[in-house]
């Protein structure tokens, strides 16, 4: 029984182009040497006076690229693309239908004059530049009240999108220029165009100081606020570990070997928030980090806690916040509804966000009753929520239970 | 791996490959008369059209 081999895909290979590649892609799946396959070509453009170039346009549009190969082009830390070149065909594709809409009005006798045509398909090309960068532009994918540093990579990113936009600008100025040349009406507004140049330089000198201190003094307020807000975080994170373990050294304190155990866990995870990066127990799932969390406060605090987790989602600084957050309302479940049974967390985790409710059985209580120095809940849950772009709803009346609703999104489903 | 789904801008491409090819052969063949504008107009708006579709399917 003979195998049977399957030809090559038909696929560009930047690695191996001239041009487009579209040579190099033909003698891969053909088998013949692409040198060959280049010659030809260039016979039959020259034997076509020269419909060989768009023949070859159009296989360079059709025939797809190796995405192996292109990756391996550009390298892992190579610098994003000035130009999506998806947005440069669809921009350059609108240039043309335009074009082709002007030719087939000027056949049927509607023409304005090439000084307008010619202008009005630039300007279209570099609006429908400018719509397609817009939509593409990186979103903020850090929440506001991260801590997380600029890194060089976000900074590149605001780079690439203002070379992207300037293409799209860069074109309909020059649409602007050729029309009013070509109507010559460049010379008349040149004294115009001096006299603003003169202007934005004037005004640029006088304003540079006040600028430059408006710039640094946002750069000192963010500097601060990122401070205030690893402090608000390691403040949280002490209340929630050490000061819990504390309290639970109190009521244990007749029992040593109780009191050692509960010193050690804490040790070992103050160390490990220390020093490691990871936080949520190095686990890669969200669903499982939940489930540690809740074993380590039944473990700890003695009360039994029920995990439901429907689907999964990735671990990272926002669901390691709502990790932490949902350990919290465990922990004060356990706290203050000790003997009310089972406390139930049904966590939906998804994509694009995420959901998780805490509720027990207790006495229940009044939120707006609760005191202004008790951090368990206006900063260990509802601080540390909106710090990370989440929300957290405390629902609980005096002889009702409670229910600690937690939202967190990080992006589109 | 014999990837056999449909590749859409082939098939657009195609379909208006085709539908150019069809206006040439009845231009020849003087069943309707086309000017050189008009076959001008047909291959950039063509071409065009092809740009657009295969920028928005990169894009998904």
């Amino acid at each position: 029984m003979s195998a049977r081999i399957e030809p090559a895909p038909l696929r560009r290979d930047p690695a191996d182009a001239i041009i487009g590649g579209v040579c190099a892609a033909l003698g891969r799946r053909l088998g013949i040497d692409p040198t060959i396959i280049r010659v030809g070509a260039v016979a039959i453009t020259l034997a076509t006076a020269g419909f060989g170039v768009v023949a070859y346009c159009l296989a360079w549009l059709l025939i797809p690229a190796d995405p192996w190969a292109a990756a391996q082009l550009r390298g892992p830390d190579a610098a994003p693309r000035w130009t999506h070149p998806a947005n440069w065909k669809v921009a350059v594709g609108i240039g043309m239908l335009c074009l082709s809409l002007l030719l087939v009005l000027r056949e049927l006798g509607i023409w304005w004059s090439d000084p307008v045509a010619w202008p009005l398909v630039l300007a279209a090309t570099g609006a429908a530049l400018l719509w397609r960068q817009s939509r593409v532009m990186q979103p903020a994918s850090v929440p506001e009240a991260s801590t997380a540093p600029d890194r060089p990579a976000t900074r590149r990113n605001r780079l690439a999108d203002l070379y992207r936009g300037g293409f799209g600008v860069a074109l309909v100025i020059g649409a602007v220029l050729l029309f009013l040349s070509a109507n010559n009406a460049l010379g008349q507004t040149r004294d115009v165009i001096l006299a603003a140049i003169a202007a934005i330089f004037a005004l640029a000198l006088i304003l540079a100081p006040f600028l430059w201190r408006l710039g640094r003094n946002l750069a000192t307020e963010r500097a601060a606020r990122i401070r205030s807000q690893e402090r608000a975080e390691l403040a949280a994170h002490l209340h929630d570990s050490v000061l819990q373990t504390l309290t639970l050294v109190q009521k244990r304190a007749d029992d040593p070997r109780e009191v050692a155990q509960l010193a050690r866990r804490q040790e070992r995870e103050l160390r490990s928030w220390l020093f490691d990066a990871g936080r949520a127990g190095a686990s890669e799932s969200l669903a499982t980090a939940l489930e540690l969390a809740a074993v380590e406060v039944e473990e700890a605090h003695r009360v039994p806690v029920e995990v439901v987790a429907v689907g999964d989602g990735p671990v990272d600084e926002r669901t390691v916040a709502l990790v932490a957050a949902t350990r919290e309302a465990i922990v004060n479940a356990a706290k203050f509804a000790p003997d009310s049974g089972e406390i139930a967390v049904y966590a939906e985790l998804g994509a694009g966000g995420a959901q998780v409710f805490v509720r027990d059985r207790g006495p229940g209580f009044e939120p707006s009753s609760v005191q202004a120095d008790r951090r368990g809940l206006r900063e260990s849950i509802v601080g540390r929520m909106e710090r990370f772009g989440g929300r957290a709803d405390i629902r609980s009346h005096p002889g009702s239970g409670t229910e600690v609703v937690l939202t967190m999104q990080w992006g589109k489903e | 791996m014999n990837d056999r789904r449909t590749d859409p801008l082939s098939l657009v491409a195609g379909v208006l490959i085709v539908i150019v090819g069809a206006l040439m052969v009845f231009d020849q063949s003087s069943d309707i008369s086309l000017s050189g504008g008009v076959i001008a107009a047909v291959f950039v708006g063509v071409f065009g059209l092809i740009l657009v579709v295969s920028g928005l399917l990169e894009d998904r």
